[in-house]
This record gives structure tokens, sequence and C-alpha cells, in this order.
């Protein structure tokens, strides 16, 4: 049977699954399948209805560079743009999009629907193995593929808490998949299970609006995706609205702590520190009554509205009670109830570079499964994935994203050097080059992985002419001299300790580069995009402080690149035994990888540090 | 360096071995099992249990070479986590040579560098970067103080001040983080407390290690009594008056350069090295200014620096060569010469003197009015002026105890000042921790003028890099160089 055969097939249709099914199929000789449970749409957003956020905007405009769909999506699907950290400095600006839900899944469908050589199938898959090629038996059919990517999400496993309600499922509107291990028995998970919550949703007409602070939609934000003018908007623009916690809030969720099912022992898997429930507020932060609670919509047309930063798995009658303690919220009624989930992720330890399982070629995983949490993560994961599954059936070599020039490469290599103790997110904090991977200059620092994927498509085109244009721009800035006579300072009252080039003038503290470029190239009808001109003056910017770090770079570099015998290490008497046992685990060969490893302590670093083995 | 990936097993005498005495310790190590000694010991090697003292006959063939006690560290639970064998034989020099070439010629064993038992602790995990410079320290003590400092190091103490310092870098950090990545968790208000207070306390505990850093005391290690001035101003008299006193705890070191010839001697039990520099002069002769400017730069470093004048003779023009050097005590020798005051009083009226004078001994001003006596016999008569106390002294001989007394008082004043700062007296932590200091100062600037959080973090990541660096993350080829280039041989 001819089309039950592909070259590609991919397990899961959120936003891992969906990324890796786009890139994937621009590669035209190939087929691609992609698998998906009946009755969720594609690409789904069961946690935060938002595209973006501090280190997540980064990956979406890098995921733009690389030709990625999820771009283009929050854009046309975007109802509030904003720039987060807008007063702490370029680098580590990042640009957030609240999506109308229900749309983006919707135009999702309509773009993998529109490929000829992708098919989706909405089926429960029940069991896979390998022979050759892999087989997937569904409840309804049996499909081969070469490669096989596997993009479960939530659902190995799955089990939701609500209070003491229990019940198998990835999600609450869906039953999970079965273990991982009776999928594929050669495959391992990770010691722990992960544990993820949502908040309950709340019915937006039984919210008093009035009583919360509003944040509207920055109509000066760009737009993700480069083809789309920077400025447009796609759907009519909606707020945010933040509201606050308050001493009763905290105190009707210290009565019922009890009840938590993640303090009573009912769930045991372990949740991220950085994303904690309103539970976990209340008791790590006791002295604390005031957290932001931020109400976000969840579409143009949706009924419910997301409460952000109440995630919890209460019984359904505290929640109510938590939720209308709050100002704004006193008649808050909740349209679904928040719940935490249980689920199984593998040992990513054990995939490569291209997320591919070492021990059975062919076999890729990407997004949650993996430990992950946020759409962006997954569709980053997705896309390596994807590309990579491509490039090797097209007889290419492989796309290996580095740390040091990306955070989908940050994210690959954290996730495969080390055993997460907790679901994983980007955050700016885990680069050590972020003053060099930064939104604007995501094309810079990606186009050249995008060509060797080889795909000539109008992503290429733009890539190619910014890239050109922004190296003769650079060039003009370097050698066009300016003093106080110019006729551009004299009309920017610009003064100037003496002459200088363009370049050195935007340098000038207090001076915003990127005003003053786009003003000098109006001057000299210079036609630029403005992400054109953000790129070049926020690089020119940081030219000097990313040579100086690069200097300690090289000097750790090298003793990073140090080798050394981990069997020697834990046979040690001065290392602890904590230490020994990660160090067992993720088997160091090198003094750099020793120094990723979670929860060494310095006095081993230095210990281990004096001596190469 | 060539030893550094030799596995060779390696023997020397972990005791001292320039002079006769009653006991040595030659240690092996590093020897594959104890097999290797049974036919050099009268029992057999089975019988020899680790950690337990054990008397035998020590063979050459059939000859009793000595009467030995063997005590077996079976690796890896010995000091550097190899195999170790540590035979205590009867302490005369020739015997202990002798021993040593039996096992280099038939047993396979090689001499031990300098360090190489403490590079292969230090390679075994035994020991830190740090307990090894601890331990140098130790080993090479001239005071209570730079054994203490040693100790500390080699137990740990003075790390765990610095994983201290880097702890409260790291909050520090992670807040700067946290105001970058959970701005919107936090709030703008409690991020900006976290960021003042943790700058704060990283700020205190750098300037806690900044202020015992940041003297001059690497003095304290070695600490030198350095005697100059013109030939015959009196300085090998005042060398002899000063080492007659404690003739029996006297060493004489083998001079390493003809430039000088030094001594040890003991004030309030620390030691010191007592230097008489040949004298420093004006010359035109090369050679000759080669070996000034040796001295000088023996004087510079030294922890207490001694002028000796004698007025009948001084050449004023010599003042331009010592006149950025601080001395602690100027001496005016030859008091017993009739006519010393007139000759003292006209060199201390000489505007070039006076000048002198006041620079060299900061703030001290140049008083005219002083208890000088004059006595015409006596092995050494001088009249000193003592730039600390700014008082007058006179003594005229070695009987008067006087002159010894207030010399004592004053090397040992010095010692007390600067010892009880507690310094840091490695020059590879001071060095890293003026930097962190040095950085730390432009970071503030930074934070002050620089609104870019990412720019600042960047700044304050170079600060990272060296506090790394002290608490021994550090490429360590350099370091191990420095230190076991200066290790005595058998440790």
């Amino acid at each position: 049977m001819k089309s039950n055969y592909f070259d590609i097939l991919i397990i899961g249709g959120g936003h891992a699954g969906v990324e890796a099914a786009y890139i994937a199929s621009q590669f035209q000789s190939l087929s691609i399948g992609i698998i998906t449970l009946p009755g969720i749409g594609l690409a789904s957003a069961p946690c935060n209805p938002s595209i973006g956020g501090v280190g997540k905007g980064q990956v979406v405009r890098e995921l733009d560079a690389l030709g990625g769909l999820m771009p283009q999506l929050a854009d046309k699907a975007g109802i509030q743009f904003r720039t987060l950290n807008e007063s702490k400095g370029f680098a580590v600006q990042s640009t957030r999009v609240q999506i109308d839900k229900g749309l983006y899944s919707k135009f999702a469908e309509q773009e993998l629907t529109k490929i000829p050589n992708l098919q989706i199938i909405y089926q429960k898959v029940l069991r896979i193995s390998k022979e050759n090629d892999f087989i997937i038996e569904t409840d309804s059919s049996t499909w081969n593929s070469k490669k096989l990517i596997v993009t479960v999400g939530t659902f190995l496993n799955g089990k939701l808490h609500v209070g003491p309600e229990q019940k198998e499922g990835g999600r609450h509107d869906c039953e999970s998949s079965n273990e991982l291990l009776s999928l594929f028995s050669q495959v391992k998970n990770a010691p722990k299970r992960f544990k993820t919550g949502t908040p309950p949703r709340l019915l937006k007409k039984s919210i008093d609006l009035t009583k919360l602070e509003e944040q509207p939609s920055d109509n000066l934000v760009r737009n993700f995706h480069n083809l789309n003018a920077a400025f447009e908007r796609h759907l009519p623009q909606s707020s945010c609205y933040l509201a606050r916690t308050n001493s009763s809030t905290m105190d009707v969720i210290g009565k019922n702590l009890e009840k938590s099912p993640m303090y009573n022992g009912q769930i045991t898997a372990v949740g991220a520190r950085y994303c904690p429930s309103i539970e976990d507020k209340a008791s790590r932060y006791p002295d604390k009554s005031n957290h932001h609670v931020f109400i976000e919509p969840e579409g143009l047309e949706e009924e419910s509205m997301y409460p952000s930063g109440i995630s919890s798995s209460l019984p359904k009658d505290v929640q109510e009670k938590m939720v209308n303690s709050i100002s704004g919220l006193e008649r808050a009624q909740i349209s679904v109830y928040g719940y935490a989930v249980e689920y199984d992720v593998v040992d990513t330890t054990e995939l490569n570079y291209s997320l591919e399982y070492d021990d059975i070629p062919g076999l890729y995983f990407a997004g949650q499964v993996n430990g992950t949490s946020g759409y962006e993560e997954a569709a980053g994961q997705g896309f390596a994935a994807g590309a990579n599954a491509a490039l090797i059936l097209t007889g290419k070599t492989p796309l290996r994203f580095s740390r040091n020039n990306s955070y989908i490469g940050v994210m690959i290599e954290d996730l495969i050097s080390n055993l997460r103790d907790e679901p994983y997110r980007l955050f700016t904090a885990r680069s050590e080059n972020r003053l060099f991977i930064r939104e604007d200059n995501a094309i810079l620092r990606l186009f050249n992985d995008r060509r060797k994927l080889g795909l000539k498509t109008a992503v290429d085109f733009f890539n190619d002419s910014f890239v050109e244009n922004y190296s003769i721009i650079k060039e003009l800035l370097a050698h066009y001299f300016l003093d106080n006579n110019h006729e551009f300072c004299k009309s920017h009252q610009l003064d100037l300790p003496r002459r200088m080039s363009m370049a050195e003038l935007l340098k000038q503290a207090k001076l915003n580069p990127v005003e003053i470029l786009t003003q000098f190239l109006l001057f000299l009808d210079v036609d630029a995009p403005i992400s054109l001109i953000r790129c070049l003056a926020i690089s020119n910017k940081y030219e000097g402080y990313i040579a100086k770090a690069g200097d300690h770079h090289k000097k750790l570099e090298k003793l990073d690149s140090m080798a050394i015998d981990w069997k020697k290490l834990i046979e040690s008497e001065n290392i602890s035994f904590e230490c020994k046992a990660r160090i067992k685990k993720i088997r160091p060969s090198s003094f750099g990888q020793l120094k990723l490893i979670e929860g060494i302590r310095p006095a081993t670093l230095a210990a281990v540090a004096g001596k190469s083995f | 360096m060539d030893f550094l990936y030799s596995e060779d097993p390696i023997v020397a005498c972990s005791t001292g071995n320039t002079s006769n005495c009653a006991i040595a310790v030659i240690r092996f190590s590093g020897f594959q099992d104890l097999f290797v000694f049974n036919k050099f010991l009268s029992i057999s090697a089975n019988e020899i249990e680790p950690r337990k003292a054990r008397y035998c006959e020590l063979l050459d063939g059939s000859d009793v070479v000595d009467q030995v006690v063997a005590t077996f560290f079976k690796a890896p639970r010995s000091y550097n986590g190899e195999n170790i064998l540590e035979l205590s034989v009867h302490g005369n020099v020739l015997n202990v040579e002798k021993i040593i070439n039996l096992f280099v010629s038939k047993a396979g064993f090689r001499l031990a560098h300098p360090g190489e038992f403490s590079y292969r602790a230090l390679k075994n995990r035994k020991l830190n970067l740090s307990q090894v410079e601890g331990l140098d320290l130790l080993l090479n003590a001239n005071s209570n103080f730079s054994l203490e400092q040693g100790f500390s190091l080699l137990n740990g103490r003075l790390q765990q001040s610095y994983l201290d310092l880097e702890k409260a870098f790291l909050n520090h950090k992670s807040s700067v983080e946290l105001s970058i990545d959970f701005l919107e968790d936090v709030g703008a208000k409690e991020s900006r407390r976290q960021l003042e207070e943790t700058l704060k306390s990283f700020k205190n505990k750098l300037n806690l290690l900044y202020y015992r850093a940041h003297g001059d005391s690497s003095k304290l290690i070695n600490p030198e009594i350095v005697l100059i001035g013109q030939p015959n101003s009196g300085k090998s008299t005042f060398f002899n008056f000063l080492i007659k006193e404690d003739r029996s705890i006297v060493t004489e070191i083998a001079g390493t350069t003809r430039d000088y010839i030094t001594e040890n001697i003991n004030v309030n039990d620390v030691y010191y090295r007592l230097v008489d520099t040949a004298g420093i002069r004006k010359s035109e002769d090369q050679i000759e200014m080669e070996g000034v400017r040796r001295s000088l730069a023996v004087v510079e470093k030294a922890f207490f620096k001694i002028l000796l004048v004698n007025p009948f003779a001084f050449n004023l023009d010599y003042l331009n060569l010592v006149k950025d050097l601080h001395f602690d005590l100027i001496l005016f020798t030859h008091l017993d010469r009739p006519g010393f005051l007139k000759e003292w009083q006209k060199l201390w009226q000489h505007p070039k003197f006076k000048d002198f004078f006041q620079k060299s001994a900061g703030s001290i001003g140049a008083e005219s009015n002083g208890s000088i006596g004059a006595e015409s016999s006596g092995s050494i008569g001088a009249v000193f002026k003592n730039v600390h106390n700014n008082q007058w002294l006179a003594s005229l001989n070695a009987e008067n105890p006087v002159l010894l007394k207030e010399f004592n008082q004053m090397v040992n004043k010095k010692y007390t000042s600067l010892v009880e700062q507690q310094p840091i007296l490695l020059s590879r932590h001071k060095q890293k921790i003026l930097e962190s200091k040095q950085l730390l100062d432009e970071y503030c600037q930074v934070i002050e003028s620089e609104e870019d959080i990412s720019i600042i973090s960047s700044e304050l990541n170079n600060i990272g890099h060296c506090i790394s660096e002290l608490i021994g993350i550090v490429s360590p080829d350099d370091v191990l160089h420095n230190i076991f280039d200066n290790f005595c041989i058998g440790k």
C-alpha cells in the first residue's frame, strides 16, 4: 500500500509536530505524514494563549530566519503584541504575542493541509515497532515510515489531577496515550515523571475588567515573520489585564493546602521551580500575599480568559473561593477548572544533536516529551528533528545548532548533555552569549543554517538580501565621518566630542542608536526596513562588549576542552556523593561538560580543574 | 615539568637530609605492590599490614644494611592516593644516600622530583590546588603566621572564605538574571531590592578579602631585614652585633650570590633573614652596576630596611640611589669617633639630607635634638631614629641592651601590625582578589551609568571569571609550574 508508506512520520500534532511536519515537507521529494489524536486541533494552546516571551521570542525569530511556521501563525493569530524588558536594553528585549488560540490552530491546519506531500492522519497510535522501517499501528490501520519523529507532549502515560479527582489523560479534553515502554520497549524513560499545571479558565463576562490595570497592545512591536510588513496587524487587537492576589487569597490556599494533590502525596512528579502553582507560591513565600495575575484573552470570540499566575490543582470549590477573593474577580465564574498533569519523559541524554535516539537511528524525539515546557521550545526542537530527518534522507549533512549562535542550540545542548531535574524552559540566562544571541540579529546568526537546507524559497531570498544590505550599510557607517558642523548633527542637535565615524557615533551612551540610525538613513535617502536598521544599530552598539566577553570565553574554552576521566572522579574521596552520582550518570569527557552538569559544586570543579586526566 | 605524565615508582628522603640525625624517613610511592620490597626486607611482604608499623632488617643480597621500621599505606588511602611505603631508617646522611641508591639501582625506583609526591596527590584528587599552595607555604614557612596560613589553606579554611565569596557573587548574579528573565513575575520593586541587597553583601565579602590582600604581605612569607649603606658605613659591624646575640640558632646559608651575605635571626619567635648588601654606590663599571642593581632589588622587597650612615664619610650623591626606598630605620654609626656630633650635625642639617629624610621616613620631620651620647670605646656606636615613633635613640656598644631591645621592638611592632590584618600571603590569590576588586569597582561605575542590563550582566561575568580562578577553577599549568618549582624535595 503506497499511501501507507512515508519517508518521515510524525506522531503528535502539537507545536513540535507541526513544526517538524512543516519543515520536512518543504523537501518536496519526501512524503511526510503526521498522526494526531482526533478531537483536538493542530498546534493547540492548552496553557498560556501566547507565543514568545523572554528568551522564547528569540526562538520564534530564529525559527523565522530558518523558515519555520510558528512565527507566521503567531502574527496571523496575534491579538496583543508586547515587547518585554523594553527598558532593560536591546539584548534582552523579547516579543510576546497573545494569540487567538482557536484561530491559531485553524491557521495551522490550513497551512498544513495546503502542502501536497503531507498527509494529516487523525488516529490514536497503539504500538510502534521497528524492522527495517518503523511500523506504526493505530486504532484503525498500520503505517510504515523510514524516519519517525515522536512529539507526544504530555500524553505518555499522562494522568490528570483536580483535587482528589484523577483520570488518565494528557489534557482535560482528551485521553492519554499509553506508557512509553509499551509503545517502544527499547527507549529509556527519564527516572522521574514530570508535572505541569494550568490555571482555571474564567468566563470573560463574569470579570469586572474596570477594576484591573489594562495593558493594551503595542502597535510599535514588529511582527515575527520577516515577510510580513513590520507593524501590520491581521486581527483586531485586544488587551491583557493585571490583577493581584491578596492576603485572603493566600488564606484560602493555606487552609486547603493538604487538599492539593501536590502537597498530600497524590502527585509525586516534579514540577518546574520557575513555573510554580499558586499552592507553591503560598507555601514557599508565606510572607508575600501580593502576586501578579495576568488576565489574558484566549481569543477574540472566546468566552473564557486565562489568568496567568494561579495555576492550581486544588479541589474545585477551593479554586472558586481563591479566584473570587481577588479584586475584579469577585463574581468570576470558572469555565474549566485548573489541573495538574503528570507524564513520562524521555531520557534526553540518549539523544544526539539531531535529537535522534542514539541507539535507534531514525527515531527522533521533540517537544514536551523531552521534558521541556513551552510552545516555542517545542517548535524549536520540532524544527531541528524535522529538518535533520529530511536532510539525512536527501543525502545532506544534518544541522548542528551551536549554543554560541542560537537559543535553539543552547536548548538542544542542554537537553542532550544533562538529565533534567525539572521541566526545562529557556531563559536568557542559559546562554553564555546573551549579548550576541538577540532577536534583532536572528537572520545574521542563522542564514547559513537555513542555506544548508538547500530550499530556495522567499525566506532564502529575504535572508540573502538582508545579509547583503547589512554588510553594505555596515561598511558605510564605518567610513562615514561627521563632526558638529555636519548638517546631520546640526539638524539633530548632536554634540560630538570630536570628529568620528557614524559607527562610533551610534555607540555614544545616552543616544538611542536605532532612532539615530533611522534618521541618518532617511537623511541619506537610503531605504532600509526597520528590522535591518535595528540589527545594524544594535549589533554596532554591542560590538565592543561582545569582543571583550569573547576574550574571557577563549580562556574558558581552553579549560572547557580539557579532557577528564570521569571514572577517576567517581573514585575520588574528595568529591561529594551527590556530585559523583551525577557524574556517573552523565559520564562527562571534558571539563566543559562537567561544568554543565547541574548541581556540580564549585568545590568539585576547583578540585577537577587542578589537573587534567 | 616532564614528570607530569610519568607514573614511575619514585623514592626520596622525606625528612631533612642535609645533616645527620637520629631518624630519617625514606618514602616510596607508586609501586604496583609490596612484592617489589620482598628481597630487600627480612620479613615477607605479606606480613606488612597497611598502616601498621613493622620493624625489620633492610637487606642488600645477604648483607644487612640497616634496621628499619616500615609502614605501608595502601592505595587509595594514602597521602597521594598511590601505594606508599615509608621506611624509618637511621638518619646518617650517608646511610640515607646508600639506601636510596640501593632502590634506584636494584628495584626500579627513580628519584622523585621536587614536589612530585604532592603533585601525584593533586592528580589523584587528594589535595586541591589551593591545598597544594598551602602545603608549599606551610613547608617553607619562616614565621608562625605563614605556618598558620599554610595550614589554613591545607585544611580548606581559607578556601571556604573564597567559596563564600563565590556564593555571594552567585546570589548577586542570580538577582541580575532574575530581573531579566522573571521581571514580570517578581515585579520591578522587589527586583531592585534584591539587586541592591545582594550587591551589598557581595561587596562586603570582597572588601574584607581585599583588606587582607592589598597590603604588602609578600614580605611576610620570608621576611628579610636588609642593611645597606656605603662602604665602611658599619654594615658588617651591625650585622655581627645582631647575630652574636643568638649564635646557637643561626644557620649559615651558603651564599647564592656574592652580592650579599645572609644569616637567620630570631626576633620574638619569628625568623628573619638578615641580609648585608654589598655597598651600593654609583659606578661607571658595568659589572659593578649590575651588583648595585641586584642589591637594590633585594632591598626593595625586604620586610625591614635599614640604612647605615657614617657621617664622617657620607657622599650625598648616594641619596639619589636610595631615595625611593622607604627605610624603617636610619642608623648613624661611628659614634665613638671624636667629632661625631659635629659631623653628624653638618650632615643632618644639609638640605639634601633633610629632604631625603623627610621623603624616606614619610611624615617624620627632621628634628635635630635627641639624646646623643658619645663614648670613645665599644664595638659599635650608633644613633638612630625610630621612624615609627619618632624617637631618637643612642646606643654605644653591644653590652648596652638598649639598642638591641629597641631594635627587636621595632621589628616586632612592624611584623605584628602587618599580621594583625590576617593578610593573604599567596601572590596568586592576592592577584585574583585585587583583580576582582578592580573589576567590582568598574562594575559599580557601569551600574551608575548604564541602563542596559545585558551589558551590566556581561561586566558582572568578568568578575565571575576572576573569582572562579581564585577558588581554583583555572587552567593549572602556570600555577603548577610555579608551585612545584619551589617545592622542597621529598614531600
